[in-house]
């Protein structure tokens, strides 16, 4: 229960540090996004669009006025269409939130299995499968995606909505993250003397393996996983842009070439917040699994 | 396989820069009578949708990619040291609220960093460079932290201070030698992934002009003609997956050192 309370604190804190952080960003920064939006327009209209969003505002009342606003979840309008940017957000959240999940499973699955066998000496195979790690963690996603769309697209015409190619594409890179750490821990903890003790007592090798490798060179992967978040989002960024999937990266792309302030604002604390929730959930997880780290 | 990695870098940073000996055409000279070649002795990687020759494109767009990703890794290297230095030797409280903001920073995924500061400083050369270094820092930071901690703890660092040391002298003497190796390792994975998104900010539209040859814009204008031709997109593809994963082996080498 104080370890929830903690992990709950140092969220809160967290996420109030990343919404100042880009309030301090979008807002204090030379480049004014008025100015820069309708340079065409006179003066007079430019002050009138400023003092609608408050910008004329002393900084401290406004920087007040946006955390009120987001205790209440407004996020502001988009500088270009005038609809609230949560609206947007919650549009653009589900595909999203469905290719990182697709993705992730995927990513979970090989990854696991494929640290595993990496790591086991099964030579042939092993080996092969730590190749095919290697250029997961190496290969840029762009350049997979690049192909992937290429090759599709000469035997079957074309890649169709809603396919599972992103989610292919972006949970075999993000496995192999996750498969090279599951394989150096167990390559480490093979190592370990209570692994030899096992072997001593003439422990049948696959109970070793299970039993006594697995359990504890697994417990680090959850924290692993969580922290793939991250990975997982700047994919998605590029996936979505390779696929042409209206997600959230899509639409924080497009923010950024409009320089609409308010919806790259809405994009980027949203992704803080889902990063640094899932990373708090899993220090929580790692705790409770883990009982040496509670002594 | 280390050895192998740095020969193969050595080999592509030569060729990229002897490139003005290497080749008889102009990266930007279009000719409308010959788009999209196949390779051929005369074009070695064949031509682009303009007509322009690949390998001239992809080795002077090697050399932009390469100077820019280069600035960057500098740039995030050199800052994230700094920050990781600062946190390290100064009191408590400050450390703390520096590590605050430094795992609030940690929230942002890079690559969204990146975009976020290419949104404040428009799109240049310079902003590019400053988007793909600094997207860095906050890693580069925690990282110099650990690595100053280690040192500071270490008798020799008190007894240097019982004699009364200054904090630049510790700094000078002490905890820069002991952190170069972290810096080396740490640099060469960061211009991997400087490298990686800077391609990816090209290849997303935010990073040079149109036409200037870079590796990330010959990847995004291949993928148009990728049908026709692809060894447009394969020439920039390739060198980019062949950097990395050359850097890769050389880190995972390092680390066993």
């Amino acid at each position: 229960m104080i370890n929830i309370l903690r992990f709950a604190a140092s969220a809160v804190l967290t996420l109030w540090l990343a919404a100042s952080l880009t309030f301090v960003a979008l807002r204090l920064l030379p480049g004014d996004a008025i100015q820069a939006q309708y340079w065409e327009a006179s003066a007079e209209l430019q002050a009138t669009l400023r003092q609608n969003l408050h910008w004329d505002e002393p900084i401290g009342v406004q920087y007040a006025r946006f955390l009120l606003a987001l205790l209440r979840g407004e996020l502001g309008v988009s500088l270009y269409t005038g609809r609230p940017v949560t609206e947007i957000l919650a549009e653009r959240f589900l595909p999203t939130t469905e290719l990182a999940f697709w993705s992730l499973s995927i990513a979970v699955v090989w990854g696991i299995l494929g640290g595993i066998i990496a790591a086991i000496d099964i030579t042939v195979i092993s080996a092969i499968f730590r190749l095919i790690i290697g250029l997961a963690v190496s290969v840029p996603i762009y350049w997979t995606g690049t192909l992937v769309i290429f090759v599709v697209a000469i035997h079957l015409g074309g890649v169709r909505e809603n396919s599972a190619l992103p989610a292919l594409v972006l949970g075999f890179h993000t496995g192999g993250v996750i498969a090279r750490s599951v394989q150096s821990n167990i390559q480490d903890i093979k190592q370990a003397d209570f692994v030899r003790t096992a072997h001593a007592k003439g422990l049948f090798p696959s109970y070793i393996v299970v039993q006594h490798i697995l359990r504890v060179s697994l417990l680090p992967v959850v924290h692993m996983i969580a922290l793939q978040a991250g990975f997982l989002l700047s994919g998605a960024v590029i996936t979505e842009s390779l696929f042409q999937r209206a997600g959230i990266g899509l639409l924080l792309l497009d923010a950024v070439q409009g320089r609409d302030y308010p919806v790259v604002q809405g994009v980027v604390l949203m992704i803080a917040t889902v990063f640094i929730l899932l990373n708090r959930f899993a220090e929580l997880l790692t705790h409770q699994l883990d009982p040496r780290l509670n002594s | 396989m280390i050895r192998i990695s740095i020969l193969i870098l050595i080999c592509i940073i030569l060729i990229i820069w002897a490139a003005p000996l290497l080749i008889r055409f102009d990266p930007m000279q279009t000719d409308a009578s010959n788009t999209l070649l196949a390779p051929s002795p005369k074009h070695l990687l064949g031509t682009d949708y303009l007509g322009r020759d690949v390998l001239s494109r992809v080795l002077y767009g090697g050399q932009r990619t390469l100077i820019i990703t280069s600035l960057a890794a500098l740039a995030g290297l050199i800052i994230g040291v700094g920050i990781g230095l600062i946190v390290g030797i100064s009191s408590p409280l400050i450390a703390a609220l520096l590590m605050g903001v430094l795992n609030a920073l940690l929230a942002f995924p890079p690559l969204v960093l990146a975009l976020v500061t290419l949104t404040l400083l428009g799109q240049s050369d310079a902003a590019l460079v400053l988007a793909v270094g600094l997207a860095q820092t906050a890693s580069v930071a925690q990282v110099m932290r650990a690595g100053v901690q280690t040192i500071l703890i270490q008798d020799y660092v008190l007894a240097a201070r019982a004699q009364g040391a200054t904090a630049w002298r510790i700094i000078y003497a002490h905890i820069l030698p002991g952190i170069q190796s972290t810096v080396l390792v740490y640099g060469v994975i960061v211009f991997g992934y400087c490298l990686f998104n800077s391609a990816a900010l090209s290849l997303l539209g935010l990073g040079s002009a149109p036409g200037i040859p870079d590796w990330g814009v010959m990847l995004a204008e291949g993928r148009n003609s990728f049908r026709a031709a692809p060894w447009v997109a394969f020439a920039p593809g390739m060198l980019i997956t062949i950097v990395i994963l050359c850097l890769n082996t050389l880190v995972d080498n390092l680390n066993q050192c």
